[in-house]
Parts: structure tokens; C-alpha cells; sequence
């Protein structure tokens, strides 16, 4: 019988561990455990014929280590183990699952493998194990849902055959990289996995109590392969579990919670699976009841739309936002990543990131985009993009479940977008216009509404992932334009069941004062049903709107969250008025940012930018960096009043153009192998206080990608830092590739372990001590 | 892999020198601002850090000619080493680490607010070395033992990292992996030995 049709209706039962069967035999500490698919496979396919002995269904195979990052002979080891693990297949009903393991590897940004690299190496033992002839894949023991992501994808690429997936949670319910259980269902269901759950790690015993968060969330058969029990030290007692029988007694509860796939990691026996397979054999698994929740998901954290309003932040959009638009032509992340963080201060659930702009590679961009917000906030994003080469491109290096902004209902917009949705997982807006416009009336965007969601249906993606956006047209031209939307919110709802989103900003269009429009709107949307609002979470009268009117319908519960706000707010205005004197000088000294921003905002009414710029911000920042070179003050006070400084350029900048205030360009890169950059963030802030471009490369950057900056922006100054013995050779190839380019590049070097003779040695321009160093040294170069 | 132990720690039952974690710094008198922030750095360090280690003891055999040491399950070569765990029978390697989101946090702060990230990142430094002491202190109690020794000091190349992270099965028990350039991820993690002389016959496991 197919596993899946099997998988429909009885228990499923996989073998326990290999490794432990494996020392038993005589395996040696230190020797790859895959090498004995070669060495010894009459041993291997005993151990797997014991487990079908034992009565498990499925034996997963030998190949847990086997990728290209950590076995030369991958699809050999893969090859031999299938091979084997077949040989024991002597009934009906026993299935092979060819086991991939993690990498043992941590992706980008925080380690070094690359995403794409990820999905390269999973895919050599995904090929091999299906053309041996495995009947599913088992991704197991895994810790970080975006190797997960790619191990998925990389089964999806390369093989037709089931998936089931399995990931490890400790004490807390999260993985070792900190996510939780709803973010990795909501993640793996978009992903179309055939099954999911846990194991390793924990002992049945203790990850029981998670079962039923996974069991109440997914639609999908659970699987639970727990460890026989692990020696954990805590609080200087040692705990061990468990024997065959205490397993038993875990298992038996955890079958009643409703997991349906069950067996064991590390440590157990085959005894371990016939005490559970004897108990369960002639019973049937609870039902699976399929769950309609909407939600999406970041590495870390599940916006599930439920009651309470979710809040998207519209920032990241360039629509009508110079600044914004002038740093996306300057390739400038700086901009979007404060942006990003800033929203997520004002408490926005999800974040909109639009990068479209006719001038720039929006493909390219949009990647790089999520690639750096994703990595500075851990709020769910949602991908709003007309391109669909840069939606796939951003969909599939989105470590979570994505909302998608957006489909509508003309038919080119869904063959394109549904089948993306399909392969990556997502949730998607779906804006009620067609090939004939945005119809007048309510019912004809219910009509749409309705078109959309079947044909999504039909294509395999459940209406649980639509969230319709009826659209708001402006009040200032039609007064019954936003009527039309409330009504439509209503008939969505109740005739399709969906959730509901809207932009809310457009009504207002026009007028002046929109917020007092946007909130009031918002109100009336939100009493009609809306689920989520597409906002400014710096606008007040919408979060006043917001969180009153989850107050007054009972959604902040005993209104704590209405309370916390207010009170936030009153804290706020007080400050203000016990302001005291204060110069701007001074502010920058201290560091106090708020007020040298307010400062600087009532200075620009009167003064010259330039003349704030040289006669009140230079001269501070050199008080503070003399003081620093005089051992006066130290790092984090001349960081602080940098930051500081930085705040008032801002404000000076909104009145004077770029090139006017622009001293110099440098490129900065720490270089390739090093992922911690700390020191050259650092270097960059205070360089840009002192007025000079810096072109941030990021960490671990190739000596080509130097390179080819250098050759589009024409700089040629350039900055590098390493941070590692194991390093410096990369400097040195950098400089190496960039010397012989244009000999009189000069290069500033810098980090932990260099010193000035080793700077020397590898022919750099300048060791630089610290940042001022480097500032000293720019400032030279310019002055040339 | 029986012969692997785990130890889970609380980041609040380890101790910060406040005094020496300012003198890291640099900053003699803090004023009021400073004080506030470098609590509250203090305060986002160690709750979001997550203390795990993992280690294992064997005893150790050393050959002088060569300078290797042999823990049965790898092979070390090192003067350095070897001279620190002399009249040593056994050894402790342990990994211990702070957890990913630390990393995340400090790399969150260097894009946006240096001084943050820089103040987190002293903290974070003197944590690991707190929760290394803790283990230390756990791990050889009033047994006669040597100081801590890692990878990168002296002669003991930095590569053998990769024996350590291998054979004490970090990424599966902990989180800690190693980059190609054998830096640990997680980056606050430290690996160490521990030289210690056992009394013949007596063998406690923890």
C-alpha cells in the first residue's frame, strides 16, 4: 500500500536509533557511522530487519551525516545504505525513508553556508537516495527552520518521493535557534510537507507536554520520535530516562494527544519500538481535524490573524518617500533596516517591504532587501512586489512563511503568482480588481473576491492563506467609496469565510489631516471585521484608534495593552516639558538623542543647514574626539555621541542634498570568512559623522565583490577588517586582487588581530588603531 | 555517544563584575545615561542567553616524543599542551555557549546602535567566561586540576576545533557549529580542556 494512503488511517510506526545499535556492534568513537554502508552491510541491514521485526513500518536509512559538507563519497554512503536498508524489507507495508540530517553547518547571516549552498549540498543525497529506490524522505533532528527551509526545497527540486519532516525542541518548546512550534508548522505546511513533528533531544516524557500545541495547530499527520532519554546535568543532579516500559507510558499518552507517526531517536532499541507497536497495532489514531488558521512566520515568531487586528507596517515603500527612494538608488540597507527596527519599536506585528523602483534591479534588490531585515528583526514580512522574478527570488530566501502582496483576479497575475505560493508557502493578499478594473459596487469585489479564492482552491491552496483586500478608494472623489469597502469587508466574510485586510491610507487621499480620516476609517473597518490593516505604525491617531477599540470590544482583555499605551504616552509629554537647557553641543556630548534631534529641528528654521553642520555638529565632534584621543573619554561615550551627531545630521540632511554634505567615499567590507563585524560597524558610524560616504559591504565579502565596487563606484579608497588569525589570508587576497587592479587604491586595514607590521606585510596603506585612526587617514586622503 | 553530558545553566546565577566589566570599557565614572545603559544592556544579555554546554571525560595518555596527546577519541599535538597537562591522567573537554540569539542581538545593535552593541558584547564576553568558570568549578570540584587551555593558545592550532566540535556532537547538542575558517557559531562559545589528576581507581562521573 502507498504510505500516504496507509498514513490516512492507521498509526505509522518508525524504527529507533542506529547509532546506538551501531557502537554495539563494535563501531569505534571518531569512525563515520555511514561508512559502514560500505564496510559492513550484511551488520546494517541486520540492524534495520530488526526493527521490521520489532513491527516498525518505516526504517530510516544510514545516511544522517551523509552530505557533501561532511562525506567525500556521498552518493555512494547514500547509494550502499538504501541498498541495504531494502535488503530488509521482507513484508508488506515496510517502507524505506532515506534520512537526511542537518548539515551541521549554521546559514547565513549568523554562520557561514550559504542558502543556496544549503540546498546544493541536500541535494546529493535526495538524488541519490531516490534513484536507490527510497519510498520517502525523513528530514530529521533539525534545529534551525531556514536549513529546514532548504533542505525542503532541495527535496522539492530533486524528488517526487513523500516528505516528512521532524525538528527538535528543548525544555522551553523552541529549537536551539529559538523558534517556535507554531512558526515551524505554519512554515512546513506552507511548504506542502506530508508530515511533521519532533524528535531527538527530549525524552517521550518530557516532550509529551508539546504535542498538543503541534496537534491543535497542523493539519497534517504528527510524528513523534523521541529519545530513549539523555544524561542532563541541571542544578548538579543528573536525570536519566527511560526504560522500554516509562517509553511505553509516554508514547501511549502521546498517541491519544493525536500524533499518528511514532518512534524513536537516540537510545532506543528495538524494544523500545515493539512495546509501542504491540499497544497500538490493532488501534486506530485519533482523526485529524483540518484547522483553518491563518498565519505567517519569521525564524522566530507566528502572526496568527485571529481576533485582534494584525498590524502591518507600511514604511519600507518608496512611494512618496524621498529618502527612502534615494536610498534604495544608493544601494543604501542603512535606510530600510532602521525602518524595519523602528516599526518593530511601535509595536507593528508584520512588516510590508517594497523595493520597487524603475531604476534599480528590483529582483536583486528585493533578495538583498530580506535578506538584511530579516536578519535585524524577527516580525513576519510580508513580500509586496508586482515582479514575480523578485517574488520567487524573495520567497525563496524568506526564512519563514511569507504573506504576499499581492494576487488579484485578472488571470495573467494568478498563473503566475499561485504556482510560486505553491512550491515556497505563503499567504497572499488578494486585491478585488480584474482585467476590468476595481468594480463600483460591493458585490462585484465579493464576485472577484470569490474567483480568487476557488481557482486558488483548485490549484491545492487551502482559503485559509487568502486574505482579500477589497480596496479603499479615495473620499474626496466618491462619498460613497468607503461605504462600498465596509459593506464589501462584510460580504467577504461572511460569504467566503476569509479574512480580511485593507490599505487603509488611500481613503483619505487629498485631504489634509489624513490621519484623523485614516483612524476614524480604520474604526469603522474594524467593526465591519477587518483582520489586518496595512499602516504607519508611527501614526498616532491610528494607534489611539487601535488600541481603544480593542479595549472597548473586550479584545485587551481587562485593558492592559490599552493602559500600557496611555500611560506610555503621558511619560512621554512629561519628558518633553521638564526638558531642561540644553545646547546642541552638549546634547551630542551627553549623547541624548531625542533632544538633539528637537534641537536641531528649531535651529533649522532660522539657521543655515551648512552653518548647523560646521559651526554646532563639526565642532562637537571634534571636542568629543579629542577628548577621546586624550584618554578623557572612551569607546561607547565617543559611540554614543556619534550616534547622537548622526540623529542631527538627519534632520540637517531633510534641507541640504546629499553630494553638498558628502566629504568622500569609502568602501568597507570585513573580509571573506569572518561573520562578525562589530568593529567595522563601528569604524562606519563614526567615519559618517565626520561627513564621508561609506559604502558598507557587509561581512564576509569576497575579494571580487571589493573589487567590483570599486570598479562601479569608482573609490578608491577602501577599508578592510579581519577578525581572525584564520582570516588575514583573505585580506590579503583582497588586497592582492585590488592592488593589481589599480595600484594606487589605497587600503586601510584594521581588527583584532592585525598588528602594523603584520598590515605591512600583506601590503595594506595603513594599519589603522582604531576609528579615529582610519578618520585620520580618510581625512588625508581627501585632503590630496 | 553515551559518554556525553549536558549542563544547563541560568545566565541570573552567574555573577558580572560590574567594576571590571567597566574597566573593560574604559569608563571610570558613568554618568547617569551611561549607568542606565550599560544596565540595560546587562539586563538584555542575560535574559536572552541561553547557557548550554556539553563535554566528556577520558582518561588521557601522552606521548613526550611527539607531543601528542591522545583522548582515545582524537589526538591532539601541542607542546603547549602538553606541558600544561603534565601529571595529568585525564581530561574534561567541554564546549559551552550563550545561544544564537545573542548573536543576533549584537548584530541587530551594530547596524543601528554601536554603542549598544558594543556594551552587549563586553557583557556577553564576561558571561561566557562567568558560566566557563561555573563549569570549571562544576566540573573538577576539589580535584587537583589545570588551568582551562583552548584551541588558539600557544601551539595548539586553532583547527582542532573541528575534532572537538565533531566528537563532542555540539551542533545536535548545543547549537554550536564552526565556520570555515573555524570560528564557533554561535560566536560566544568557548571550547576547553581541563587537565585533572584522578586518584587510581576512582572514577565519579558527574
Amino acid at each position: 500500500m502507498d504510505i500516504l494512503k496507509k498514513l490516512e488511517n492507521d498509526f505509522l510506526f518508525f524504527d529507533g536509533a542506529m547509532g546506538t545499535l551501531l557502537q554495539q556492534k563494535g563501531l569505534l568513537p571518531g569512525t563515520l557511522p555511514e561508512s559502514w554502508n560500505i564496510t559492513h552491510p550484511d551488520t546494517i541491514t541486520q540492524i534495520h530487519k530488526t526493527y521490521f521485526e520489532a513491527g516498525a513500518n518505516v526504517v530510516t536509512t544510514n545516511t544522517f551525516g551523509a552530505n557533501p559538507l561532511k562525506t567525500d563519497n556521498t552518493e555512494e554512503l547514500v547509494a550502499k545504505a538504501v541498498e541495504n536498508a531494502k535488503k530488509a524489507v521482507y513484508a508488506p507495508e515496510q517502507y524505506v525513508a532515506l534520512d537526511i540530517g542537518p548539515t551541521g553547518k549554521l546559514l547565513k547571516p549568523l554562520g557561514d553556508l550559504d542558502f543556496e549552498n544549503a540546498i546544493k549540498a541536500f541535494s546529493v543525497p535526495i538524488k541519490a537516495g531516490t534513484k536507490a529506490g527510497a519510498d520517502l524522505i525523513i528530514i530529521e533532528t533539525m534545529n534551525d527552520p531556514y536549513e529546514l527551509k532548504a533542505a525542503v526545497i532541495a527535496a522539492k527540486e530533486n524528488s517526487d518521493l513523500p516528505i516528512f519532516t521532524t525538528f527538535v525542541l528543548d525544555e522551553n518548546g523552541k529549537t536551539m535557534t529559538g523558534c517556535d512550534v507554531k512558526s515551524m508548522v505554519a512554515m512546513l505546511e506552507g511548504l506542502g510537507v506530508c508530515a511533521l513533528g519532533v524528535n531527538c533531544s527530549l525524552g517521550a516524557d518530557k516532550l509529551k507536554k508539546f504535542i498538543p500545541e503541534i496537534v491543535s495547530f497542523s493539519s497534517l499527520p504528527v510524528i513523534v520520535n523521541p529519545n530513549a532519554g539523555m544524561p542532563v546535568i541541571k542544578d548538579g543532579e543528573t536525570f536519566f530516562d527511560s526504560t522500554p516500559d516509562k517509553f511505553l507510558a509516554s508514547m501511549l499518552e502521546i498517541a491519544e494527544m493525536g500524533a499518528r507517526v511514532l518512534g524513536g531517536c537516540c537510545g532506543t532499541t528495538p524494544e523500545h519500538i515493539s512495546k509501542v507497536v504491540s499497544a497500538l497495532k490493532d488501534k486506530k489514531p485519533k482523526k485529524i481535524v483540518k484547522k483553518s488558521i491563518t498565519a505567517v512566520s519569521s525564524y522566530s515568531k507566528c502572526c496568527v490573524f485571529d481576533k485582534k487586528a494584525v498590524l502591518i507596517g507600511e514604511r519600507i515603500n518608496p512611494t512618496g518617500k524621498p529618502k527612502l527612494k534615494a536610498a534604495l538608488r544608493e544601494n543604501n540597507m542603512d535606510y530600510l533596516i532602521s525602518e524595519a527596527i523602528g516599526q518593530e519599536e511601535k509595536k507593528a506585528d508584520m512588516l510590508d517591504v517594497n523595493v520597487g523602483l524603475p531604476e534599480i534591479d528590483e529582483a536583486e534588490f528585493l533578495e538583498r532587501a530580506i535578506k538584511e531585515i530579516q536578519s535585524v528583526t524577527s516580525l513576519p514580512l510580508q513580500i509586496d512586489t508586482s515582479n514575480t522574478v523578485a517574488l520567487e527570488r524573495a520567497m525563496r530566501v524568506y526564512n519563514g512563511k511569507p504573506l504576499v502582496n499581492s494576487v488579484n483576479g485578472k488571470e495573467e497575475s494568478m498563473t503566475c503568482i499561485f504556482p510560486l505560493v505553491k512550491k515556497y508557502g505563503g499567504a497572499l493578499i488578494a486585491l478585488t480588481l480584474d482585467e476590468n478594473g476595481i468594480p463600483e459596487t460591493s458585490e462585484g469585489r465579493y464576485e472577484i473576491a470569490k474567483k480568487i479564492v476557488e481557482r486558488a482552491e483548485k490549484e491545492g491552496i487551502d482559503r485559509k492563506d487568502i486574505i482579500v483586500d477589497p480596496l479603499c478608494l479615495t473620499v474626496s472623489s466618491d462619498k460613497n467609496a468607503p461605504s462600498i469597502t465596509l459593506k464589501a469587508i462584510e460580504l467577504i466574510k461572511r460569504g467566503l469565510g476569509v479574512k480580511v485586510s485593507l490599505g487603509i491610507s488611500n481613503v483619505s487621499f487629498g485631504l489634509p489631516k489624513r490621519d484623523y480620516i485614516n483612524s476614524t476609517f480604520f474604526t469603522l473597518a474594524l467593526q465591519n471585521g477587518l483582520d489586518a490593516v496595512i499602516m504607519n505604525p508611527y501614526s498616532e491617531e491610528m494607534i489611539k484608534a487601535y488600541r481603544a477599540y480593542n479595549a472597548l470590544v473586550g479584545i485587551d482583555e481587562v485593558c492592559e495593552e490599552y493602559i500600557a499605551f496611555a500611560s506610555q504616552q503621558a511619560t512621554e509629554v512629561s519628558a518633553v516639558q521638564q526638558k531642561e537647557e540644553m545646547s546642541l553641543e552638549k546634547a551630542i556630548l551627553k549623547g541624548l538623542k531625542k533632544e538633539a534631534s528637537e534641537i536641531t529641528k528649531s535651529l533649522i528654521t532660522d539657521t543655515p543647514p551648512l552653518e548647523i553642520v560646521n559651526n554646532y555638529i563639526i565642532p562637537a565632534l571634534d571636542k568629543v574626539g579629542d577628548n577621546y584621543e586624550k584618554g578623557i573619554s572612551f569607546l561607547p561615550q565617543l559611540l554614543m555621541s556619534a550616534e547622537t551627531a548622526n540623529v542631527a545630521f538627519d534632520v540637517v540632511k531633510e534641507k541640504i542634498s546629499v553630494s553638498e554634505s558628502n566629504k568622500g567615499d569609502i568602501i568597507m567590507a570585513t573580509v571573506k570568512g569572518d561573520v562578525h563585524d562589530i568593529g567595522k560597524n563601528i569604524v562606519k558610524v563614526i567615519l559618517q559623522n565626520y561627513g564621508y560616504r561609506v559604502t558598507d559591504l557587509g561581512k564576509d565579502v569576497p575579494p571580487e565583490t571589493v573589487l567590483e565596487c570599486v570598479k562601479k563606484k569608482n573609490i578608491k579608497v577602501v577599508g578592510l577588517s579581519a577578525l581572525m588569525t584564520t582570516t588575514i589570508p583573505s585580506m590579503e587576497n583582497t588586497i592582492k586582487l585590488l592592488k593589481s587592479y589599480d595600484d594606487s587604491i589605497k587600503i586601510v586595514v584594521g581588527g583584532a588581530v592585525l598588528t602594523p607590521e603584520y598590515a605591512k606585510m600583506i601590503n595594506a596603506d595603513k594599519y589603522a588603531k582604531d576609528a579615529m585612526d582610519t578618520v585620520r587617514f580618510v581625512k588625508e586622503y581627501y585632503k590630496n | 555517544m553515551n559518554e556525553l553530558y549536558m549542563i544547563h545553566a541560568n545566565a541570573h546565577d552567574m555573577k558580572i563584575n560590574t567594576n571590571a566589566l567597566l574597566r573593560r570599557l574604559k569608563i571610570s565614572k558613568p554618568d547617569e545615561s551611561m549607568q542606565h545603559l550599560i544596565t540595560e544592556c546587562i539586563n538584555i544579555v542575560y535574559d536572552n542567553a541561553n547557557l548550554r554546554a556539553v563535554y566528556r571525560s577520558n582518561k588521557i595518555t601522552v606521548d613526550k616524543e611527539k607531543n601528542e596527546i591522545d583522548f582515545g577519541y582524537m589526538k591532539l599535538q601541542s607542546c603547549n599542551l602538553r606541558v600544561n597537562l603534565t601529571g595529568c591522567n585525564e581530561a574534561f573537554v567541554f564546549v559551552a555557549t550563550l545561544g544564537v540569539e545573542i548573536d543576533r542581538i549584537i548584530e541587530k545593535y551594530s547596524k543601528v546602535l554601536q554603542t549598544k552593541a558594543l556594551i552587549c558584547d563586553t557583557v556577553a564576553l564576561f558571561l561566557i567566561e562567568s558560566f566557563c568558570d561555573y563549569i570549571n568549578e562544576f566540573l573538577t570540584g576539589k580535584m587537583k586540576s589545570k588551568a582551562r587551555f583552548s584551541p588558539g593558545y600557544g601551539d595548539l592550532s586553532i583547527s582542532y576545533q573541528k575534532d572537538i566540535i565533531e566528537n563532542l556532537d555540539t551542533a545536535r547538542r548545543i547549537g554550536v557549529t564552526l565556520t570555515d575558517s573555524y570560528l564557533m557559531v554561535p560566536t560566544k562559545s568557548v571550547s576547553a580542556i581541563i587537565g585533572v589528576t584522578r586518584r587510581h581507581g576512582y572514577t565519579k562521573k558527574a
